[in-house]
C-alpha cells in the first residue's frame, strides 16, 4: 500500500485519537459540501475513496475501469449531495449505494456490448498464471452472487470478508449495531448460498 | 430443518433445564451443519489484497478535479 493511500485508510484512526467525534466532523463537512465547498467535499474524497475503489474494484475487477468508476462516483456524490440527508446512515454508506449502481451499470453495458473482459484475469493481483485461471471461474461466480444480493447484505459481505473488517468496525461503516451486523451476515452467507445452487 | 423427538433419561434443555421426557428438540446436527454449509461459503469468498489502492497519480489528479469542482470532471484517467 503506498503512502498516500495508507494515510487516507488511516484517517479514522487519527480522528478518534485525537478525541473528536468523528460522526460530528463528518456531518459538519457534509452540510458545508452541501452549500458548495469543494474543500469539505475534497476532505471527504479523502477519508473514503479507498474504500471506494476497493469496493467498486471488487465488483468489475480492472484496476483502470475502477478508477473510472470511483472518479464517476464522486461526480455523482458532489451533483447529488444536496439529496443526501443523513438518515442515520453514515455518509460512506450513501457513497457506496451510489457505487454499486455505477459499477452494475457499467458490468450490465458491457455485457450488452458482449465483450470478453469480464474473463480477463488482472496479474497484479494473481502471481500464479494456473492457479488465477483455477480461482476466477469460483470468484466470478461468487462475485456475481454477491452482486445479487440486497443492498445492505452485500455491504456487509463485501466489508466482512473481501475487505477484512471486523464487526464493530462493519457496525460503525453501516451504521448498524454489531448483533445487526451479525443477523445480515447470517442471512447473506444463507443467500449466497442459495444463489451459488442456482 | 428437522425436529425430532428425544428419548432418553435425563433430558436436558440447551439451558440445563430438566425437560419432558420425548420433547420435541431441534436437533442439534441439522444447526451445526447449516453453520459449517455457511462457513463453507464465507470461506469461498477471498479478500481482496492490501495493495489494491488506486495509484498516486489518479488520487492527485481526481483531488485536484474535486478541488476545481462546479459542474462535473472527466475521470482523471482521460484527462
Amino acid at each position: 500500500m503506498t503512502a498516500l493511500s495508507s494515510r487516507r485508510v488511516d484517517s479514522s484512526k487519527r480522528d478518534g485519537e485525537r478525541g473528536e467525534d468523528p460522526r460530528a466532523e463528518e456531518r459538519s463537512l457534509f452540510e458545508r459540501a452541501i452549500e458548495r465547498d469543494r474543500s469539505a467535499f475534497a476532505e471527504l474524497y479523502d477519508r473514503h475513496v479507498v474504500r471506494v475503489y476497493r469496493h467498486i474494484y471488487y465488483l468489475v475487477n480492472d484496476r483502470g475501469d475502477a478508477e473510472d468508476l470511483t472518479a464517476q462516483t464522486f461526480l455523482k456524490a458532489w451533483e447529488a449531495i444536496d439529496r443526501y440527508r443523513e438518515r442515520g446512515a453514515p455518509f460512506v454508506s450513501w457513497l457506496l449505494r451510489i457505487a454499486h449502481n455505477v459499477a452494475v451499470s457499467f458490468l450490465r453495458a458491457r455485457r450488452e456490448h458482449g465483450t470478453l473482459e469480464d474473463y480477463v484475469i488482472d496479474p497484479k493481483r494473481h502471481g500464479n498464471p494456473e492457479e488465477a485461471l483455477e480461482q476466477s471461474s469460483d470468484e466470478d461466480s461468487i462475485r456475481r452472487a454477491i452482486l445479487e444480493l440486497r443492498e445492505e447484505q452485500r455491504q456487509v459481505i463485501i466489508l466482512r470478508f473481501v475487505e477484512e473488517l471486523d464487526h464493530r468496525e462493519v457496525a460503525a461503516v453501516i451504521g448498524k449495531s454489531v448483533p445487526a451486523v451479525r443477523v445480515i451476515q447470517h442471512r447473506a452467507l444463507g443467500n449466497l448460498r442459495k444463489l451459488m445452487r442456482a | 430443518m428437522r425436529i425430532v423427538p428425544i428419548f432418553r433419561e435425563g433430558n436436558f434443555s440447551v439451558q440445563g433445564k430438566k425437560m419432558a421426557e420425548g420433547t420435541p428438540r431441534l436437533q442439534a446436527h441439522d444447526g451445526m451443519e447449516q453453520s459449517a454449509d455457511l462457513k463453507r461459503v464465507a470461506a469461498r469468498i477471498r479478500p481482496l489484497p492490501a495493495n489494491v489502492v488506486p495509484s498516486e497519480h489518479f488520487l492527485r489528479t481526481m483531488r485536484r478535479h474535486i478541488l476545481q469542482l462546479n459542474g462535473g470532471f472527466d475521470s482523471p484517467r482521460a484527462a
